[in-house]
């Protein structure tokens, strides 16, 4: 069973993923557009994302299981989403060579506002969870010793 | 073992995402300072294309006879460079060209046509947008104008060109630049302010109504027109007027100014206003008293005065305790309606502050100057807030007004912050497009709107006097005014003087309009108000430092 100190630990992840699901969940109600791949990806992970943070809290038995699938979606939404804004940028770096000082600016601050959510939180939280598992699972028990008082007591 | 396997895993998907995205950029990227390939020679009429050769040599003797037998432009563009085009979905096809920079070549059965920069001009088929419900993506070029265009040429159907034809990027220079920026100096600022002028004086119709939007590639006009736009450009057009005295502009906007009081005059409950409907706004009072201040001061229409006064009180009449205005007034109800919207405050502080010069009353210096302190007094949290983050140039406009008579240190810092803001986010150093340096910026890849450049130079011709006049240090200044210089000079650069007359089919009409972008040549009353406005003030500037 977790200390006090990493369950509020648990909690804060499971607050934290809450976060980008809102964000996500917002994303897609908020865009006029539908296209099904996106609904389905965004929708699928902002599901997973709440289902997961829900168990995190009402369901502490299940809170370490729930924290991983929370940190993969998350990731994997991560991956996707920088994987197709760094081709975009290629893209369009390729058609429009430098893009100057107002392009690069601007394409730093998208950069730093969604790697930090999107990429090393999930990160942080996957190794969080791993040292865990790790710390938790005995290395190597070793076989209880003979009791000779056990044996004379019988 | 496991953490170590997600973990090269990872590194492994990092690698080859980078791979992918160095790969892919260096396929599509072109060579604009390239040697040339071959040279495409067109013969221009009417804004029509007559005829046409692809060349590798002898570029200067390509279709010269048909030339003077069409009494046609020669116009040569060369090919620097070419890349490919990844793919005919519209998205990713309008997204693959740079507007007026590149042109596009297909090969079809055989056979092979080009959609040069100077046709795509010509089709309108730069600065499109994609539609997506609410969402407005700018792109390129407009595929379907582009597809439609190859495939009449290559007289085959545009699905079949979709099917089974081939297309590259081209990479496209003209072998005589359009017009190289000039240099900002008295001499061109003054030829360049007076032809804004001028092409406002053709606007105006007999009737004192202006052609309110031109398409200068096909010289239409628009069904829309706007008071607000009437009353600023008339404003701009009695500054011309009155620093040239030339009759054909003092003619023209005497009858705009007529219109404007005789069309356009109306009772909002005890007060007269500017206003065609049930719903008058303040801008058009505020704009239309402007434009009447100056025809009153330069003594072209002193009879005016009176309808001066009129406005003032009307302005006035607006306003609230805390220096705001009631933004409209319900002509219906009798009652003014308390909303706000971008510019209106800042256009009725400047046209009282302007105003006081020639009605001599206190009170519309003191309104004015209540109106500039509650511009300037943004909230510590101000990043949402408008009237710094929008193009609210009149302002800046106000603070110089008032200067003199009610100097507001806090509106002077407010403004050359705002122009460091302006500085900051322009373009600068944009590889395919470094003819756009120092205009404000709409966005990475699409060209800049002039007009965006032009308010936010108003305002900075207006800071920088207040600034001079303020005695702030040095640095300061000269930072500003080189901003200043370079958007200047972007602005001149790209106002129609003459502008690529081959594309156009009325170039004289639209001669000193400014264009809406580099690519996009439709000229609304206001384009020219505004880049006018700034470089003959910056003229006056310049002429007021010799004395």
């Amino acid at each position: 069973m977790p200390t006090s100190l990493e369950r509020k630990k648990e909690i804060a992840f499971a607050v934290g993923n809450l976060i980008p699901a809102t964000v996500l969940g917002t994303g897609l109600l908020a865009l006029p557009v539908r296209f099904w791949p996106t609904d389905i990806v965004v929708g699928g992970a902002t599901l997973a994302l709440a289902t997961a943070s829900s168990l995190v809290i009402g369901r502490p038995a299940l809170a370490r299981r729930a924290l991983l699938l929370g940190a993969r979606v998350l990731l994997g939404v991560g991956i996707l989403l920088v994987t197709a804004a760094l081709l975009s940028l290629a893209f369009l770096s390729g058609i429009h060579g430098d893009f100057g000082r107002g392009g690069v600016t601007l394409m730093l601050l998208v950069t730093l506002l969604v790697l930090p959510y999107a990429i090393v939180y999930p990160l942080v939280e996957l190794w969080w969870l791993a040292a865990r598992a790790g710390a938790g699972t005995p290395a190597s028990v070793p076989a209880p010793a003979a009791s000779t008082q056990g044996e004379s007591a019988a | 073992m496991k953490r170590l396997t997600g973990a090269r895993l990872f590194a492994l998907f990092a690698l080859s995402l980078l791979v992918a995205t160095l790969g892919l950029e260096h396929y599509l990227r072109v060579d604009r300072d390239g040697s040339v390939k071959r040279t495409i020679v067109s013969t221009w009429a009417g804004g029509k294309r007559r005829s046409r050769v692809v060349v590798t040599k002898d570029v200067e003797g390509a279709l010269v006879r048909q030339a003077r037998e069409q009494r046609a432009m020669r116009v040569a563009e060369d090919v620097v460079d070419e890349g490919p085009v990844l793919s005919l979905q519209p998205l990713i096809f309008g997204a693959s060209f740079v507007p007026g920079r590149d042109g596009v070549e297909a090969h079809y059965d055989g056979r092979v046509a080009y959609a040069t920069v100077d046709d795509l001009l010509a089709l309108q088929a730069y600065n499109h947008a994609l539609i997506l419900g609410p969402i407005r993506l700018q792109l390129g070029v407009d595929p379907d104008i582009v597809l439609d265009a190859l495939a009449r040429e290559l007289g085959a159907t545009r699905d079949e060109l979709v099917l089974y034809g081939t297309f590259r990027r081209l990479a496209l220079r003209h072998r005589i630049p359009p017009e190289p920026a000039p240099a900002v100096n008295e001499a061109t600022l003054r030829t360049a302010a007076v032809s804004a002028g001028r092409y406002l004086a053709r606007a105006v119709r007999p009737d004192g109504s202006y052609r309110y939007e031109v398409n200068g590639v096909d010289n239409e006009e628009s069904d829309d027109y706007n008071w607000p736009r009437h009353c600023g450009a008339t404003w701009f057009l009695a500054e011309t007027a009155n620093t040239t005295r030339e009759p054909a502009l003092l003619d023209a906007v005497a009858r705009a100014a007529r219109h404007l009081t005789g069309v356009a005059l109306a009772q909002c409950g005890a007060h007269r206003c500017v206003a065609v409907g049930d719903r008058a706004d303040l801008g058009s009072s505020a704009l239309g008293l402007l434009a009447l201040v100056e025809l009153v001061e330069g003594g072209a229409m002193p009879e005016l005065l009176p309808v001066v006064r009129e406005l003032t009180a009307f302005i006035r009449s607006q306003q609230r305790p805390d220096g705001e205005f009631k933004h409209f007034y319900d002509r219906q109800k009798n009652e003014p309606v308390d909303q706000q919207v971008l510019y209106y405050t800042g256009e009725a502080a400047f046209a009282l502050a302007r105003a006081e010069r020639v009605t001599h009353d206190r009170g519309d210096l003191e309104a004015a100057s209540r109106a500039l302190e509650h511009l300037v007094d943004y909230p510590f949290w101000y990043i949402g807030w408008h009237y710094f983050w929008g193009a609210e140039h009149w302002t800046c406009h106000a603070l110089g007004a008032l200067w003199e008579k009610a100097p507001n240190p806090k509106a002077l810092r407010f403004c050359m912050e705002w122009q460091e803001a302006v500085r900051t986010t322009a373009i600068w150093e944009r590889e395919a497009n470094p003819e756009y340096d120092g205009a404000t910026s709409a966005g990475p890849f699409v060209p800049p709107a002039l007009v965006g450049t032009a308010t936010r130079m108003e305002a900075a011709v207006s800071t920088l006097r207040t600034a001079r006049l303020a005695g702030l240090p040095a640095r300061e200044i000269d930072e500003l005014e080189a901003g200043i210089r370079k958007s200047l000079a972007f602005l001149m650069r790209f106002q129609l003087e003459p502008g690529p007359q081959n594309v156009m089919r009325a170039p004289s009409v639209m001669r000193g309009g400014i264009p809406n972008t580099p690519t996009d040549f439709h000229v609304r009353i206001d384009n020219p108000q505004h880049a006018g406005t700034a470089l003959l003030h910056y003229l006056e500037l310049l002429e007021e430092r010799k004395k």
